[in-house]
């Protein structure tokens, strides 16, 4: 089991976490296009490599997290909180 | 030294052995096949038969030929027996206990006459591919040819009667997980300890030390060093009869502990039932691969005949178990394992007719046979016959690499040495060592694991230490005649020659085409052989060829040690004890344990439209919400507006989710101005709370709202009926309960049965005048049991889940996730009302916008004309013969109204009220059903509500 | 019927053995032995989380930081943190209403945004305590490393026991090895069970706490 290194509570099993999917940008709402905002909901990029991912750490601190993960080796290079610049 | 017969314990049992793991004055009994035999404490199910002169333990696969020792360990292919009602028992591997029934499987009718060993004179029809080839054509035909393929299934019988066997699961965090348990991993496991670290070491035999221990007087001498030193060094766990059976992301490695019958009734499990089998699993700093080599078999004509084994074989049951194995040997030699093996023999008395040297030319031929199948003879490459009953083959090694191919490495071949050594490409984490890594002394070899053990230590890179060097071998594999290569599987090198010449010429089509490498040993025997036979049927080396790639687990594990421990949780509400106490049927909704009802629903529902009852809601989800952005945050989850609701009012809300789909729904109220409630439903609580906090860290982290869940922090009951008002009132002096001071959709603080901290909603499901109240969880029970006292007179009971459901059904309350699924948008179920698009944002938004202009089904009431028929959840609405235009979504018999009611979605042209539609039931009748004008079918104008 | 005169509070832990109302608690009272492996119900002490900015005056004022618990109040209290900006202070039994009111008036000044929120009624707290086996029962239910390097005396941490998110407390009382765990209040019985399962190898005993156990 891939070990997710959570910058609040250190290393935990993924067990521990949610996944929520690839980050990203929510359109905005008033101008978005149907096309856009369905790619919003069910367009993902699924790479060989590098992806920016959410992931929810239900069973510790509660924190939402942007992970960086290499999808062949289950590699993280980074791991931060989700909020939005 | 010499070979005597032990009286009573066998007639090929030696006098005691110097490194033998009997205990002589602990004789048993045990029986096989129906008939009883003696044998030692420390013998295997195997040792133990040998020794009593039984050499044939199973018939093979799919010829049913006779079949021995092999390997005399765990990996031994003919050696699968049934031990009692467990199947598939290591006969090689698993000690005897006393009174131990064992079995053989896979024959029919005996083990000395086997029907099916005919398959042997139709041979050719078996042969590559035979499954694929015979039983497919005609598709008609393909039951019979199940029950024709029933009778060639391996395997053991379990009983249906089977007790629940004790099943354990443990984590670890070793500094330094070991692999391998001979003197490389102990080594590595001792110098890894000096160092300080934390070390886990396993191995898969009962006790420790590997080739050591059936090694001569020098090497055991080491040994014994080892093996004391391991027990004195502090910070090594030791676990024996276990295995490493993967190695996964992180060095996360499964480890499966099997039972120890040593401590059958030592405390382990309840009632000190033994520990079947253990996982552990383990989060490794670094894993040390000390799998040493697995000794390889020879591929010739009559290689599985019973008496022919590997030289590891015979000096394992001479000097471990004291088993001669044969009176009159022939030795197949190409190292020094073979010549090992002669010496051995020879020492305890076995006459060794022949020591065929295949480093200078010599080689094997045939095995020849009795009529019985065990061996009588062997024919040599100089065309030579001898008689013998044993047979031993020392040919070389194949490397163990399954946790290397599962940490990432390639393993590569090396003709020189003709075995696979590690690729260099493990991760920093993962290091090797011993046999598996290269060749040398042992004191090289021991010098290398100390080296490894004590960086693997300090997380250091493995290149830092020197590598071992690689020793000549010759490659030899098959001999001059076709013979078996996967012995648990039945497949013959000439099967793979044939596949080969079909065109299933790369090792992964032949593996699937032949099924080589996929029984029971799993290739650790076989691959290597049937690597070799492939490259010289199409021409390409070994290296090119390549080799199948091993996956988890190494060793077969039981669904029992993979479920271990059973861990489900469930929640109870406060009132529990006395739902239980008065005969409540429970219903599991999720992790929650519910009363369904206590015994007649229909009657609760009376008590409920006619008097007053109470309902334990607890699971509703509450959500404590504080700060002064709360407003912003209901607007965004909900799609209706949130800015103006008053202190002491609640309001009833929709989520949707981004995609539109109803996500939950329910009623949010304000105690004060910065603290509000929010319910949720009992399903939706912990989705609904995360999908707060995930817009509030993600999209909003400046804004100051705190969730907190307090789901059961209050215990929560809805007393309802039109005597609910009289009912609290009684319990209740700090509130104003009149229609005018408390009236519908308001809440209310106060002390409930003498318990402050409470708070009451105004609000219901069941449509009739009800009072949600909440209280803290601790006094739940003491409130719930005062309000049942206090009520008697006005004829309070208590009502379950199903009254509930048939009470908001006739109120046409749908129900997130039971009328609603995860396609169906607010517009949809009817929402229209409520979604209030001039909001400038709300989650969803824009979905339900656009969905104003789409085609969609409508959820409506509808009542089958003839009430009697209630037609199932899930029933079609059709039109024509076959054209969905609908679905029941909800059902019941309504004893209010004595007559069927129904939610349900329809095509919109079917949606206005008076709409007869035709109901498909599950008997495939078509039933007509009434469009309501309400979802509502009792009290439309909620008159009883707000009374 | 039990009398219904006076609200008698109760634990969603139903008491093994023996059983007393004590100062409007029911309590278990039967005895275990020190030195053996046991467990306690202490789901009656009083608890309040706070939430605040991780490193504010709050959290100054609060003193433990994330993944710590302290002593305060002369040992009366414990402050555990449980969270980033999140904490737990546990209390004695009938404390609650004290509690929030003396943290409410620590942070008053602060001008951070804060929240106080009782929940001794709303989770489940008990305490496992003997022998180094102690570690080893909790090994079996919980797969964050529990050894004395990782996981020292005065450690909390939020992680999975038994399939139930749990805060645990390292809290050793007069040097022996002890642990608070402490989780939503429905799943209480449940997590309870599964300690004294796991336990069972090692002859686990509930008890009734007694003073030294808080």
């Amino acid at each position: 089991m891939m070990r997710i290194p959570c910058p609040y509570c250190g290393p935990r099993n993924a067990s521990e976490f949610a996944y929520r999917g690839e980050s990203k940008a929510r359109p905005p709402v008033a101008t978005a296009t149907p096309e856009a905002w369905r790619a919003y909901l069910y367009d993902h990029d699924n790479p060989e490599g590098w992806v920016r991912e959410g992931w929810y750490h239900r069973a510790g601190c509660r924190r939402f997290l942007r992970v960086e993960r290499h999808t062949q080796t289950n590699e993280i290079r980074s791991v931060e909180p989700a909020a939005r610049p | 030294m010499t070979a005597t017969v032990h009286p009573g314990v066998g007639t090929r049992r030696l006098s005691e052995q110097p490194g033998e793991v009997l205990d002589r004055r602990a004789p048993l009994s045990f029986s096989w096949d129906g008939r009883s035999y003696q044998a030692y404490r420390g013998d295997t199910i195997v040792s133990g038969l040998l020794a009593n002169g039984v050499s044939v333990f199973s018939r093979s696969f799919k010829y049913h030929r006779p079949r021995g020792v092999l390997s005399a360990s765990f990996l031994d292919p003919g050696c699968t027996v049934q031990v009692g009602d467990e199947p598939n028992v290591r006969g090689a591997h698993r000690r005897l206990e006393p009174g131990m029934a064992v079995a053989p499987q896979n024959v029919w009718p005996s083990l000395r006459y086997d029907a099916k060993s005919a398959n042997q004179l139709v041979g050719r029809f078996l042969g590559a591919g035979f499954y694929y080839k015979t039983f497919m054509k005609p598709e008609r035909l393909w039951p019979a040819y199940e029950q024709v393929l029933k009778r060639f299934a391996t395997g053991g019988r379990v009983s249906p009667e089977t007790p629940h066997g004790f099943y354990d699961k443990r984590y670890a965090h070793p500094d330094v997980l070991v692999a391998g348990g001979g003197p490389a991993g102990m080594a590595a496991a001792l110098a890894a300890a000096e160092a300080g670290a934390e070390v886990l070491l396993v191995e898969e035999e009962y006790d420790l030390g590997g080739h050591l221990r059936w090694g001569d007087g020098a090497e055991r001498a080491v040994l014994a060093e080892l093996v004391a030193a391991v027990a004195a060094a502090p910070g090594i766990e030791v676990l024996t009869n276990s295995v490493v059976t993967g190695r996964y992301d992180d060095n996360w490695i499964a480890v499966l502990q099997r039972r120890h019958p040593d401590r059958v009734g030592g405390g382990f499990g309840p009632a000190g039932s033994p520990v079947i089998e253990r996982l552990v699993k383990a989060r490794a700093g670094a894993l040390v691969v000390a799998a040493g080599l697995v000794e390889r078999p020879y591929v010739f004509e009559g290689n599985d005949r019973p008496g022919v084994m590997l030289s590891s074989a015979a000096r394992r049951l001479v000097n471990l178990w004291a088993v001669k194995p044969g009176e009159r040997a022939v030795v197949l030699s190409a190292n020094a394992a073979g010549d090992a093996a002669a010496a051995d023999l020879e020492r305890v008395g076995v006459e060794v007719a022949r020591v065929v040297d295949a480093r200078s030319g010599g080689d094997v031929v045939r095995a020849l046979g009795a009529r019985n199948g065990t061996l009588s003879g062997v024919e040599l490459g100089d065309g030579t016959k001898l008689d013998c009953d044993l047979l031993v083959t020392a040919v070389g090694w194949t490397a163990p690499t399954s946790l290397l191919n599962m940490a990432g490495d390639k393993p590569v071949y090396e003709p020189r040495a003709a075995r696979f050594l590690p690729g260099g490409r493990l991760p920093g984490n993962v290091y090797v060592t011993g046999g598996i890594a290269g060749d040398g002394t042992l004191e090289e070899l021991m010098a290398h694991a100390r080296a490894i053990g004590e960086t693997a230590a300090r997380g250091g890179e493995a290149g830092s230490a020197p590598a071992l060097r690689i020793d000549p071998h010759p490659a030899l594999f098959k001999g001059a005649t076709h013979g078996m290569v996967d012995y648990s599987e039945d497949v013959s090198s000439k099967d793979l020659v044939a596949a080969a010449a079909e065109g299933y010429d790369s090792i992964e089509l032949m593996k699937r085409y032949t099924t080589v490498t996929m029984g029971p040993s799993q290739g650790k025997l076989e691959t290597v052989n049937a690597v070799a036979i492939l490259s010289e049927a199409t021409g390409r080396s070994i290296a090119e060829t390549g080799t199948t790639v091993w996956r988890p687990p190494y060793a077969p594990i039981s669904l029992g040690a993979l479920g271990g421990r059973i861990l489900e949780p469930v929640r109870h509400s406060p009132m529990q004890p006395w739902h239980e106490a008065h005969g409540a049927r429970p219903l599991v909704a999720g992790q929650w344990i519910r009363p369904d009802h206590y015994g007649d629903p229909d009657a609760e529902v009376a008590t409920v439209r006619n008097k007053v009852g109470i309902i334990d809601v607890t699971p509703l989800g509450k959500l404590d919400l504080r700060g002064p952005d709360v407003p912003k945050l209901l607007n965004l989850l909900y799609v209706n507006k949130w800015s103006k609701l008053a202190v002491g009012s609640v309001r009833y809300g929709v989520m949707c989710a981004e995609d539109g789909v109803v996500l939950d729904d329910g009623v949010t109220g304000r105690l004060a101005e910065d603290r509000w409630v929010m319910s949720t439903t009992s399903s939706g609580a912990a989705t609904v709370w995360e999908w707060a906090e995930s817009w509030l860290q993600t999209e909003h982290p400046d804004w100051q709202v705190h969730v907190t869940p307090v789901t059961t922090a209050y215990a929560s009951i809805n007393i309802a009926g039109p005597a609910s008002r009289e009912l609290l009132g009684r319990l209740c002096g700090d509130v104003d309960l009149s229609g005018e001071a408390f009236g519908y959709m308001q809440v209310r603080a106060g002390t409930i049965a003498g318990v402050p901290g409470c708070w009451m909603w105004r609000i219901g499901f069941t449509g009739e005048l009800s009072y949600e109240i909440h209280v803290p969880a601790s006094y739940g029970l003491h409130v719930w049991e005062t309000l049942l006292d206090s009520g008697a007179d006005l004829g309070v009971g208590a009502f379950g889940i199903e009254a509930q459901r048939i009470m908001r059904l006739e109120k046409g309350h749908f129900i997130v996730a039971q009328d609603t699924d995860g396609l169906t948008k607010a517009l949809g179920a009817g929402l229209d009302w409520l979604v209030k698009a001039d909001k400038d944002d709300f989650a969803g938004k824009p979905e339900l916008a656009w969905q104003a202009g789409e085609h969609y089904q409508r959820l409506v009431g509808l009542q089958p004309l003839d009430g009697d028929i209630v037609p199932p959840e899930a029933s079609q609405i059709v039109a024509g013969e076959t054209r969905i235009v609908g679905r029941i979504t909800s059902s019941r018999r309504s004893p209010t109204l004595g007559r069927s009611i129904c939610l349900g979605f329809v095509e919109p042209d079917l949606a206005a009220a008076g709409t007869i539609v035709t109901v498909l039931l599950p008997d495939r009748r078509r039933i007509p059903a009434r469009v309501m004008e309400h979802h509502a079918h009792y009290d439309p104008e909620g008159v009883r509500l707000r009374g | 019927m039990a009398d219904l005169a006076v609200p008698v509070a109760r634990s969603p832990i139903r008491p093994v053995g023996p059983a007393a109302v004590i100062d409007g608690w029911e309590h278990a009272t039967g005895a275990a032995a020190r030195g053996g492996l046991r467990l306690c119900d202490l789901s009656h002490l009083a608890k309040v989380t706070v939430r605040a900015p991780a490193d504010g005056a709050t959290a100054a004022a609060l003193v433990a930081t994330h993944g710590k618990a302290v002593r305060d109040a002369g040992a009366r209290r414990l402050v555990i943190g449980s969270g980033p900006g999140e904490w737990l202070v546990l209390a004695p039994q009938g404390e609650g209403p004290a509690l929030l009111a003396d943290i409410e008036a620590r942070v008053a000044g602060t001008g951070e945004f804060v929240s106080v929120v009782e929940l001794t009624h709303g989770r489940a707290l008990m305490r496992l305590s003997g022998t180094d086996a102690v570690t080893g029962v909790l090994a079996k239910l919980c797969a964050v490393n529990l050894s004395d390097k990782a996981t020292p005396d005065g450690t909390a941490l939020r992680t999975s026991v038994a399939a139930v998110v749990t805060d645990v407390v390292r809290d050793d009382v007069d040097s022996e090895r002890s642990y608070l765990l402490h989780c939503e209040r429905s799943s209480g019985q449940y997590l309870f069970d599964a300690l004294l399962d796991a336990g069972g190898d090692h002859g686990i005993e509930p008890y009734g706490a007694s003073h030294k156990d808080w």
